[in-house]
C-alpha cells in the first residue's frame, strides 16, 4: 500500500518529534529584556531520564537565562527564568494529560518584574520577581537542556518568541491559531522566532524561522512527523 | 379664674422648656449617632467577617512535588500554580525526602521546613506561600486545607 507521506515535507504539516533521550534541535538566539514565549507541544509520557523535559532552553557556556518545559513527569508545564542572583524562579501548572496538545505561554515583564504564565490561553499564575533575569546566554535548545540532556519525549509543533511583553488578549489570538494549526500567526509585532508545523525542511533536518530573522534551528536527531 | 389661667401658662412654660431641653439633648445624640454611622463596618465588612467566622464547609487535600533533583542552583516556586482559597490549612513535609527546603514569600524564603515537619497557616490564598528548593532536592508536600 503506497504511503501518504509528501515528498520532503512540502505539502501538510509536519511536527517535531522528540525521543526523551538524545534528539534536539539548537540555534543561535538571544533573548534580551521583556520577552513572550508560546509553544503547541504535546508530551507522549514520563521520559525515560525520569526528570524535567525541556520544549526551549536558553543557555551558553557562561550560564542559563531562561527555559519553558515540563515537570513533574511530563505532567506540569513550568516557565522559569534564572536572576540576578543565580535563583532558578519558575511558574507551574498541572496536571497536564498525556497525548494532548497544549498550548504554553510564558512571559517575562522586565519593566514590572514579572513572570506570567498561560495554558491554552488562561493565565495560570504571576510570579512577583525580587531580581532581573540574568541575561548571559545566546544558545537555543530546543527538546533538551543546556547539556544536551532532560529531553522532550513528545512532539513540538510550534515554538514562538516575541521581543516584547504581548498582552492576554494577543497570546489568546496566538492560542487560538495554533490550536487550529493556522500556517499565519496573527500576532507579528515583535516576532523573532517563528518555528511553525510549515516550516520544517524535513529532507535537510532544518527547522526555518519564518520571522524573517534567519533564526533557523538545526536538528539533530529529532525527526519529523508528519500529522 | 385669674390663679387658674395663671397656672395654666406656668404650666404650659415649664412644659416648653422641658420640651426645649429634650430637643437639645436628642440633637445631641442625633450628631452622635451620625458620628457612629459614619464610622461603622460596612455591609460587606461585616459579610466578610461572617464569612471567616463561618465554618469551613469542605476539607481538601492536595500533594505538591518539587523536583530541583537535577537543578544547578535554588528554585523558587509559588506552592500552588493558582488562586487556592483556604480557612486553615496544615502542610506537611513527606517524611522520606532529603534536604531541608524553605518556605516564605517571593522575595525571602527562609523558614527551615524539614522532611516530616508540618507547619498550619490561615492565609486565605495558598499560592502565596513560596517554596525555595535548593539544588540536588526533591520535595514532595502534602496539604490538608479547609475551605
Amino acid at each position: 500500500m503506497p504511503s501518504r507521506r509528501p515528498l520532503l515535507g512540502a505539502i501538510g504539516k509536519h511536527v517535531v518529534f522528540c525521543d526523551g533521550i538524545d534528539d534536539y534541535g539548537r540555534l543561535p538566539f538571544s533573548l534580551s529584556g521583556s520577552f513572550t514565549v508560546i509553544s503547541m507541544f504535546k508530551c507522549h509520557g514520563n521520559a525515560l531520564h525520569g526528570y524535567e523535559q525541556y520544549i526551549a532552553f536558553e543557555h551558553d557556556s557562561g550560564g542559563a537565562d531562561w527555559n519553558i518545559g515540563l515537570t513533574n513527569e511530563g505532567t506540569y508545564f513550568r516557565f522559569a527564568i534564572w536572576d540576578t542572583t543565580g535563583t532558578f524562579r519558575a511558574i507551574t501548572y498541572g496536571k497536564l494529560k498525556y497525548g494532548t496538545y497544549y498550548v504554553g505561554a510564558g512571559v517575562y515583564d522586565e519593566e514590572n518584574l514579572e513572570l506570567r504564565g498561560y495554558i491554552n490561553g488562561s493565565l495560570f499564575n504571576t510570579y512577583s520577581l525580587p531580581n532581573p533575569m540574568h541575561d548571559v546566554a545566546n544558545t537555543l535548545n530546543i527538546g533538551n537542556n543546556y547539556g544536551g540532556g532532560r529531553g522532550f519525549y513528545g512532539e513540538i509543533a510550534y515554538v514562538l518568541a516575541y521581543e516584547e511583553v504581548l498582552s492576554d488578549s494577543d497570546i489568546q489570538k496566538v492560542t487560538k491559531a495554533l490550536k487550529n494549526w493556522e500556517q499565519n500567526i496573527p500576532v507579528t509585532d515583535g516576532l523573532i522566532l517563528g518555528l511553525t508545523p510549515y516550516s520544517l525542511d524535513c529532507e535537510n533536518g532544518i527547522w526555518n524561522d519564518i520571522s524573517g530573522n534567519n533564526n533557523n534551528a538545526t536538528l539533530y536527531g529529532a525527526r519529523c512527523l508528519w500529522i | 379664674m385669674a390663679w387658674r389661667g395663671g397656672y395654666i401658662e406656668e404650666m404650659h412654660q415649664e412644659l416648653l422648656a422641658k420640651l426645649n431641653d429634650l430637643i437639645t439633648k436628642l440633637n445631641s445624640m442625633l450628631s452622635q449617632f451620625d458620628v457612629s454611622l459614619s464610622t461603622r463596618a460596612s455591609e460587606t465588612t461585616l459579610s466578610g467577617v461572617s464569612s471567616k467566622l463561618t465554618q469551613p464547609t469542605q476539607l481538601k487535600s492536595a500533594k505538591v512535588t518539587i523536583d530541583n533533583s537535577g537543578g544547578s542552583s535554588d528554585l523558587v516556586q509559588p506552592l500552588f500554580s493558582s488562586s487556592t482559597p483556604s480557612k486553615y490549612a496544615v502542610i506537611k513535609r513527606d517524611e522520606s525526602d532529603t534536604g531541608d527546603i524553605y518556605v516564605g514569600d517571593p522575595t525571602s524564603q527562609e523558614f527551615p521546613f524539614k522532611a516530616g515537619d508540618s507547619f498550619e497557616t490561615m492565609v486565605s490564598d495558598l499560592s502565596i506561600i513560596y517554596v525555595k528548593v535548593p539544588a540536588g532536592v526533591t520535595a514532595n508536600i502534602y496539604v490538608l486545607y479547609e475551605v
